[in-house]
Order: C-alpha cells, then structure tokens, then sequence
C-alpha cells in the first residue's frame, strides 16, 4: 500500500470537506444580526478562523504530496526524486490530473487568501453574500475531484455528474460538523453563544435533511456506476471498502437522527438548552466529527482501488 | 411536492441507468495485431484499444523482436478521436514471433502494464 498517497489523499479530502464546510456553516446555518455576525459569536468566529486557516494550508500541502506521488507513480521513480520538475513537469503539464491538480491549488490558494486577508481583518467581510461566495470557491474545488477519479474514466457524463454533486454535498455534511462542533465548544464558555445553540442546531437539521437526502441518491448512483453486482460487495477489495463506508455512513446517521429526534426537540428557542441536552448534542456532534474523519480514510483507499470488473 | 418528488424520483432512475460502467484500471480490450494473433504482414502500426482513456505523456508501447531488440518506431500515440486507444509505429517485420510490452495510465491515474505476442508467418 502507497501510505504516503493515503495519507495525501484522505488530508485533502478531510481539509476541503472542513474548509467548504466552514464557509458553508457561516453562509447558511449562523445566526445573522443585520447581515453581519452577532457580538456572541466572536469566541466561536476566532476558533473557525484558525480552523480554515488550517484547512487552507493541509489543502495546499497535501494537493502537493499528492502531485509528488503520482508522479512518483507514473515515472516510476522513488517519492525523493519525484518533485524535481524533469518528472513533475510532464505530470503537471501533460496529464489530465496535473491540470486539475494546478487548478484546485489555484483555487486552494485563492481560499487561503481569503481566509488570511479578509476573514483575519474584517468583520464585515463575514457577510452572508461573502461566505456564500467562498463557500462556492470551496465547492468548486472540491467539484474538481471528480475530473480525477474513477467517475473521470468512465467516460459517463452521468456518472461525473452524480460524483460532482456527492462531493459538493460532502462538504456540507459531514463539512459542516466541524465548525458546529466548534460553535458548541464555543457556547460552553459563552451564556450569549449558549442562547443561539437551539436556532443554530434546528438550522442545521433543516440543511442536513437536504443534504444527507442528496448525499445518498448520488452514493447510489456513484455504487452502481462501479459494481457490476451486489455480490461484488463483499466479494472484491473495492466492495468491501465500499461496505466500510456504507456502515460508518449509517453510524453517522444514527447520531445525526438522535441529534434530531431526541436533542432538537427538548431545545426551545431564546432559552439556554438543558445541561444533560446540550452534553448529548455535542456528544454526539463529536462522535459524527470522529465517524467523518475515518470516512475521509476509507475514501481516500477506495479512490486508490480498481472497481470489480 | 407530490409532483416533484416524483420528478426528482425519475431523475434519479434517469442517471441509474445511464451512468455507465466504471472499471478506472485501464485494461486491454483487444488489439491489432490481435493478441496471440498470426498476421501474413503487419500494417505498420500495433494499435491497442483500452477500456478506459489514457494519458499520452505516460503510456508506452514496446515491440520486442526473439533476440529481445525493440523493432517500433517512435514514441506510442494516442488516437485524436479516442483516448483509449494507443498505437505505434512498426517497420515491415520479418517473420516470426514478436513480444508487445504495454504500460497504460488511465486518466484517473491508476497504472496497468501487460504484455502479449504475436506471429508474423508470410
């Protein structure tokens, strides 16, 4: 197993997931007081900062890593030799993957710019039009993963199509658990914060609804494009990652539902959330946070596997 | 609402049905000269068509003689109209039993090697 590529690819997908999901977060699920940003949610606005700015330079350096082992890959040279441009060059230049490759660090850059310059400097740049846009940028890169993945050599428009809107999806949920994890780390320190958990959580139910709805017609798609039976689930390499990651999916699913069928409920708009209610929120944010990052590492593996034939 | 769940429902079976097959390691489909194949003469080239499409810069076609000597000419290319298929350029080959030795990098940059014979008996 190539761990360096494993490590390059389960990061990217982990950081772009987070960094959309950020945007994401600020654009449709906080709470807004006149277009900017409430005085409450300042603590929690200096922790997202950190965490995209994070998000933004593992982006950057895992996109990278991995140019370096695919190139590694292609001319057959070890990883140590592989970032010299007489070998990175061709990759970069002549293949399909270098060139999305240059444009998703193109964009990556673009983002931790924004992050860097706009976020660090100025509230009223944390607008919702804004973070909308960034969140687009962010979508779009992440888009772009599917021009090199096995939708990309199927040569099947509908098949691209479906991956494109899986991995925009993604970067709303499980994206999104991230910065509201944040937001209710932020909310035990703050009785402001703590009076805006039920509005923030009932808006994020409401968006995750739509987007687990999304994510899993188009995981339905992307699985029967790549297996050509039922069989192959748990008879090939592939299906059995793919069954992996069927099942922390679900799990995911179960603490999201209990999130929505028992926590939101017993959270009353304007009143400080219960103490055993709001453990259980963030318990079970924490646990979906923990699921999200190993689905990013079974991703990253099934990206690297040949489909059954 | 009714309506457009059922809208979104057949979009949904829409795309089941046309979104293809994926297989993302490129692999031989057939060739010619075929695989195993006896040929009276070859027609200057050894062309191999692939399942998937494949990046030009990366894969190669080698034709090698009995005494193991490379007999093609050139680098291998990739067909303008279809990026699946590769071919290289061959001279007019004596008889007897020839080796291609072929590397494909798929567009999704997975790597695939293979290699097969053929018989030139005029």
């Amino acid at each position: 197993m190539n761990i360096p590529l494993v490590v390059a690819r389960g990061v990217q997908y982990l950081s772009s997931w987070v960094m959309a999901g950020g945007f994401a977060f600020l654009a449709f699920v906080l709470p807004r007081d006149r277009g900017g940003p409430t005085a409450a949610t300042g603590s929690f606005l200096r922790w997202l900062r950190i965490c995209l700015a994070a998000s933004a330079v593992l982006s950057i350096a895992s996109a990278t890593l991995w140019s370096c082992c695919e190139s590694a890959a292609m001319n057959d040279l070890p990883i140590g030799d592989a970032w010299h441009w007489d070998a990175m060059g061709p990759v970069l230049q002549e293949t399909n993957f270098g060139h999305i490759c240059l444009v998703r660090i193109g964009l990556e850059m673009v983002l931790a710019g924004f992050v860097a310059v706009v976020c660090l400097s100025s509230k009223a740049a944390l607008s919702r039009p804004v973070a909308a846009a960034a969140w687009l940028v962010a979508s779009v890169d992440l888009a772009a993963l599917a021009q090199i993945g096995h939708a990309a050599a199927s040569r099947s428009t509908a098949f691209v199509a479906s991956d494109i809107v899986h991995l925009v999806a993604s970067g709303v949920w499980p994206g999104s658990l991230v910065p509201l994890l944040l937001f209710l780390v932020a909310a035990t320190k703050s009785r402001d914060l703590l009076l805006d958990v039920p509005i923030v959580t009932c808006r994020f139910s409401n968006l995750s609804l739509f987007v687990v709805a999304t994510l899993t017609a188009s995981g339905l798609i992307n699985a029967t494009s790549v297996l050509p039976s039922v069989g192959a689930l748990w008879h090939t390499r592939y299906g059995v990652f793919l069954l992996i990651k069927l099942a922390l999916f679900l799990l995911m699913l179960l603490f999201a539902a209990l999130n929505l069928l028992r926590v939101t409920p017993n959270l009353a708009f304007g009143e400080e959330p219960n103490g055993g209610i709001f453990a259980a929120l963030r318990r079970n944010v924490s646990c979906e946070v923990v699921i999200g990052i190993a689905i990013a590492g079974v991703v990253a593996m099934l990206g690297m596997t040949a489909p059954p034939r | 609402m009714k309506s457009a769940l059922r809208q979104l429902l057949a979009i949904f079976v829409v795309l089941i049905a046309v979104s293809g097959r994926a297989h993302a390691h490129a692999f031989l489909d057939h060739a010619d000269p075929a695989v195993g194949g006896k040929v009276a003469h070859t027609a200057g080239q050894v062309r191999i068509w692939f399942s998937e499409n494949l990046e030009a810069a990366f894969s190669s076609i080698k034709v090698l003689d009995s005494a193991k000597h490379e007999v093609q000419q050139g680098k291998a290319q990739l067909d303008k109209a279809n990026r699946a298929l590769l071919a290289v350029t061959i001279p007019a080959l004596p008889a007897g039993t020839y080796k291609v030795v072929w590397r494909a990098v798929s567009t999704d940059t997975h790597i695939t090697n293979g290699d097969f014979t053929f018989t030139v008996a005029p």
